[in-house]
């Protein structure tokens, strides 16, 4: 799992789901000596209603299977969080890959080649990341004997 | 009269990097030319067919769509009078097209996407930047002729990020500089640039959702066929900060010409031949010209 420590925040909130492991996230943003909450997601309603009090200035992990991670993040966005107010902890066994040709968003393992769920194309899987969709751009191969 | 914007500097003989956004004399946003009837039609037939290809916004963008349009508006009916008319009123106003031979209302707030609708008047891309905590982010734009990017994805994204896969553009920080130059561009005093490329064909709506419609056509050119199947593809790009929202807007006119074309002016073709004689490797591929690069090589010596 890969994060970067945001500093100068008001408060920092851990958005995490039971089996994933955010100790060491936890212990880092505590070195820090940050003000902290957990939050257990469950249901999207409570959830929203918890989030909608916080206040300006608030920084947002999302410590989430991949999947868990595309609904809270429509969710945060609805409510007026921006990319800037948050970061998705990255698990390494699992991508998101967003489709170049009928933009789904879905989730694969570490290969460079996936097949979108939605337009069973082939894609080569970039290192192009989109900070707001959460995921790297599935594109064309490139190659004129694969068109 | 309209004239092909070619896009290398005089006397430049090899490919470089550099911020070559200049200060804009006429201070335009817009540009109307012969094509305008044909490139509205492909334009709006776009849209209907893939509409979230074409736009995206983000919901606290309206205020900036809102003035980037009478911003262009008024732009459109001062400098074309004959073509284009505004007739304002208190939440509003109308546009009368006269090319188009259309009445347009637009209504403050009754709009609901007014970039989008706008854009239906003018050649050009639109795109807004919004600027936040020292970045710009792409948060709304209509793009209906894409060099091979798609608005989809790159919606939200700041523009460090959206660059990140033009080769070389990190190295000594560029994109940091060409970032904080943006950063600093004040209402008023407006900035362009171009950006060139080859293509094979002569489609302006290339988005990256239909690379495999118009890619192929990158190997399909042949020695008998490159002068008039291979375009040079220039992109004149503006930058205008909008005074009231601190918005940047970004247009962009691409403008196609034919190898043929081209090269009635032998200066002109053989600077094109000694820059794409420089061009690195990384970057002819990443403008897609490497698989009938050889054919338009061979083409201009003929011709020089
Ligand atoms: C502020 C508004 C701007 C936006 C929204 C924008 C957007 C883009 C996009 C989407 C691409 C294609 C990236 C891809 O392949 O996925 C691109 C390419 C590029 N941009 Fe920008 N850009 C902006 C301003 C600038 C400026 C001011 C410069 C330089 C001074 C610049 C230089 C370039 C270059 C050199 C390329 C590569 C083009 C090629 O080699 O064909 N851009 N830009």
């Amino acid at each position: 799992m890969s994060w970067h420590i945001v500093r100068g925040k008001q408060k920092y909130i851990i958005l995490y789901e039971d089996y994933v492991d955010i100790t060491k996230l936890v212990r880092e943003l505590c070195f820090h000596r940050s003000l902290l909450s957990l939050i257990n997601v469950g249901e999207p309603d409570q959830l929203a209603s918890i989030l909608n009090k916080e206040l300006m200035g608030t920084y947002i992990y999302l410590s989430l299977k991949v999947k868990k991670t595309r609904e809270v993040l429509s969710l945060l966005y609805d409510l007026g969080f921006s990319p800037l107010d948050l970061q998705v902890v990255k698990e390494e066994s699992e991508r998101a890959i967003f489709c170049a040709h009928c933009h789904t968003v879905f989730i694969t393992d570490d290969h460079p080649h996936a097949v979108c769920e939605k337009c069973n194309i082939t894609l080569s899987v970039t290192n192009h990341w989109s900070t707001f969709h959460h995921a790297f751009l599935g594109s064309f191969e490139f190659e004129g004997d694969s068109l | 009269m309209y004239s092909f914007p070619f896009p290398f500097e005089e006397g430049q003989s090899h490919y470089f990097y550099k911020n070559n956004a200049v200060q804009m004399k006429n201070r335009t946003t817009v540009q109307i030319t012969p094509n305008y009837l044909k490139e509205m039609k492909l334009k709006r037939d776009t849209i209907i067919k893939n509409p979230e290809r074409c736009f995206v916004a983000l919901d606290h963008t309206y205020e900036a769509q809102w003035e980037a349009t009478l911003y262009i508006a008024k732009e459109l009916a001062l400098r074309y009078p004959d073509t284009f008319t505004m007739t304002s009123r208190k939440y509003g106003f109308t546009l009368n097209n006269h090319l188009l031979k259309e009445e347009v209302r637009f209504d403050y707030k009754v709009n609901k996407e007014p970039l989008n609708d706008i854009g239906k008047h003018v050649q050009e891309d639109l795109i807004l930047m919004f600027q936040r905590e020292g970045q710009l982010f792409l948060d709304a734009g209509q793009l209906c002729f894409p060099s091979n990017w798609s608005l989809a994805f790159n919606k939200g994204m700041a523009f460090m990020d959206i660059h990140r896969p033009v080769p070389g553009f990190q190295e000594g920080q560029l994109d940091r500089r060409i970032e904080r130059f943006l950063l600093h561009l004040c209402p008023g005093d407006p900035f362009e640039r171009s950006n060139w490329s080859l293509m094979a064909g002569e489609t302006l709506n290339t988005h990256l959702e239909t690379f495999p419609e118009w890619g192929k056509k990158r190997y399909s050119v042949t020695e008998d066929t490159v002068g008039n199947y291979v375009h040079v593809r220039v992109e004149v790009q503006k930058l205008h900060r909008l005074p009231k929202t601190y918005t940047i807007l970004f247009t962009i006119h691409t403008h196609l010409l034919s190898l043929k074309e081209l090269s009635k002016d032998l200066n002109k073709a053989n600077q094109l031949y000694t820059i794409l004689l420089s061009l690195p490797k990384p970057i002819e591929e990443y403008k897609g010209i490497t698989p009938y690069k050889s054919h338009v090589m061979n083409y201009l010596e003929g011709v020089l």
